[in-house]
């Protein structure tokens, strides 16, 4: 790390953390695992005494140990950039009401947890830091959800839950010999490649009509188990489906994004640009059809010029 | 780590449409460091994807992947293939559901059932002490903290419960107990009769029998029978 982030290192951003590892890789220095079929660098811990690796670093220790029978003391340990968590999320106010793209609340409909973005560290989760937001959301939306239901008689919308009965029954009914598994791999072996830690036009653009191909792949399947207790084929032929409408609003919003801000990295737009200074609203109602809005980014806390307002600056990401 | 095992895993069936229980046998070939759930998602992927089984975190902290390999429960992202050859000393696997809740699907239990017995033994802190006037928070030192902080690892997993050799309708389990007996010892807490009442009820530690299974069988290494022996005592 000492190439990339001469002062922060290994406690460089995260984002830069993944590009790092991943320019190691792509330049030919990475090390293949061939268990997982993944490529990796390794991490090295050996300076470090016992204490710091068995009291300090307990957990990340005994990761190495329980998941690739490594001693952190003692080997080199693989370490690779992965999917950890969704930034950005369902728009919501403080207390979890749903907004819509011109902000009006959407009444009856809350979101959060990782789904959302309430905004304790940005859009972001910071690392162990998920406790604050399941007590604080969870306690503040559970209150407001009460106290929506006892406002007043809310009566269902017309045809609520028709579309989602027959999203299933689609399930159910379909017929074709394509292996749900599979396609989700593939889409995840693109997606990794294409629109992950490094993003360009080309391959995004790729990506968009690959995942075209991927959705008419699962419209060719088909599952053998029609009852609905706990049917693992029904959950993974679900899940592939919101897995393809995450994949394809991200793979349209990178490629929109013509510049580099935190972990969204173009390579042929490698510099923070002004013109993206704006949160990214997407709809999709028909798969590949994404409806774009702009939300503006909250600037409330440097403009005030309050106390610490400073560290609420834009600057030059230097590590 | 390059090394490939030849693996049969014989896994216990049971469909809730026609309430048949059966054992299916699958071959596959693995490489070392794959973990059990690693091989369950494979066999959904290449043989079965009606393979029911249960997971969320996968890094040993939500508890929902525990399932019993041949005879001994554990959890499924933690057991990696190699560890497994070794522990068991074949590289043939019966596996099936825990035994602490009913059965929905193949290796998936009704762990809200489960959680019944959890709920029952009341793992918060039921009527924390009053604080003086101006005072915010209750001040705990590190020195008693340690005393039980072993225990407050516990990630309900349910291995201790089914490994337990006691009745699981008598006994209300060593997990349960545990998460009481954590809080008589802590100094929040002071609805203390009411926890006693528990401990000490028909369904409380005089059920345990002392196999220490419990302890045995902890995906987190957590003592578990040292507390319900400490609980015997009143030592709390």
């Amino acid at each position: 790390m000492d190439r990339y982030a001469p002062k922060m290192k290994n406690l460089a951003p995260r984002d830069i953390v993944a590009r790092s590892i991943e320019t190691e890789i792509r330049e030919g220095r990475g090390i293949m695992n061939p268990d997982h079929q993944i490529e990796h660098v390794w991490i090295d811990l050996r300076h470090l005494p016992d204490y710091v690796h068995e009291v300090k670093l307990k957990e990340v220790a005994s990761f190495f140990k329980t998941y690739v029978n490594l001693d952190s003391r003692t080997q080199l340990c693989p370490v690779r950039p992965s999917n950890h968590y969704h930034m950005g999320g369902i728009p919501t106010n403080a207390f979890g009401e749903v907004q819509g793209s011109a902000g009006q609340i959407v009444p009856g409909l809350f979101a959060v947890g990782e789904c959302a973005c309430a905004s304790f560290h940005g859009f972001n989760r910071l690392g162990t830091n998920s406790l604050l937001e399941l007590l604080t959301m969870g306690r503040y939306v559970g209150e407001r959800v009460e106290s929506y239901l006892s406002e007043k008689q809310i009566s269902a919308p017309k045809g609520a839950g028709e579309a989602s009965l027959a999203l299933f029954s689609s399930y159910l009914a379909g017929t074709g010999k394509e292996n749900v598994g599979r396609v989700r791999l593939d889409m995840r072996d693109m997606m990794t490649r294409k629109v992950g830690v490094f993003r360009h036009e080309k391959g995004v653009g790729e990506a968009i009509q690959e995942l075209l191909t991927f959705k008419e792949r699962a419209e060719k399947t088909s599952v053998s188990v029609r009852d609905a207790r706990w049917n693992q084929e029904l959950l993974e032929r679900w899940e592939l489906d919101n897995l393809l409408d995450n994949a394809m609003t991200i793979a349209q919003g990178a490629l929109l994004r013509k510049e580099s801000r935190g972990a969204h990295f173009r390579e042929d737009y490698p510099v923070r640009s002004d013109d993206f200074q704006y949160h990214t609203l997407v709809s999709m109602t028909e798969f590949g059809k994404v409806t774009f809005g702009k939300r503006l980014i909250d600037m409330s806390l440097f403009e005030a010029k309050g106390e610490y307002s400073e560290h609420f600056k834009i600057i030059p990401r230097k590590y | 780590m390059s090394k490939i095992f030849s693996l049969t895993l014989t896994i216990k069936r049971y469909d809730p449409d026609t309430d048949k229980t059966w054992f299916q046998t699958y071959k596959l070939e693995a490489g070392a460091i794959l973990r059990f759930v690693d091989l369950f998602r494979r066999i959904n992927v290449e043989q079965d994807a009606t393979l029911s089984w249960a997971s969320s975190c996968e890094h040993g902290q939500c508890g929902s992947c525990s399932v019993k390999i041949n005879g001994r429960p554990m959890l499924a992202c933690e057991l990696l293939v190699e560890n497994a050859v070794e522990l068991f000393g074949t590289s043939e696997f019966k596996i099936e559901p825990v035994t602490v809740a009913p059965v929905i699907r193949d290796l998936v239990v009704d762990w809200e059932k489960a959680y019944e017995r959890v709920h029952r033994a009341k793992p918060y802190v039921i009527s924390p002490k009053q604080l003086p006037p101006g005072v915010t928070e209750h001040i705990i030192s590190p020195q008693e903290v340690a005393k039980y902080e072993d225990a407050t690892r516990c990630i309900n997993c349910f291995c201790c419960a089914t490994a337990c050799i006691s009745s699981h309708k008598s006994f209300i389990g060593p997990n349960a107990a545990m998460a009481s007996i954590v809080r008589m010892m802590d100094t929040r807490e002071t609805a203390k009769d009411e926890r006693l009442d528990l401990l000490y009820s028909e369904e409380g530690v005089y059920r345990c029998h002392t196999s220490k299974a419990c302890t045995h069988v902890c995906p987190k290494k957590i003592d578990v029978a040292h507390f319900i022996a400490l609980a015997k005592e009143g030592d709390f």
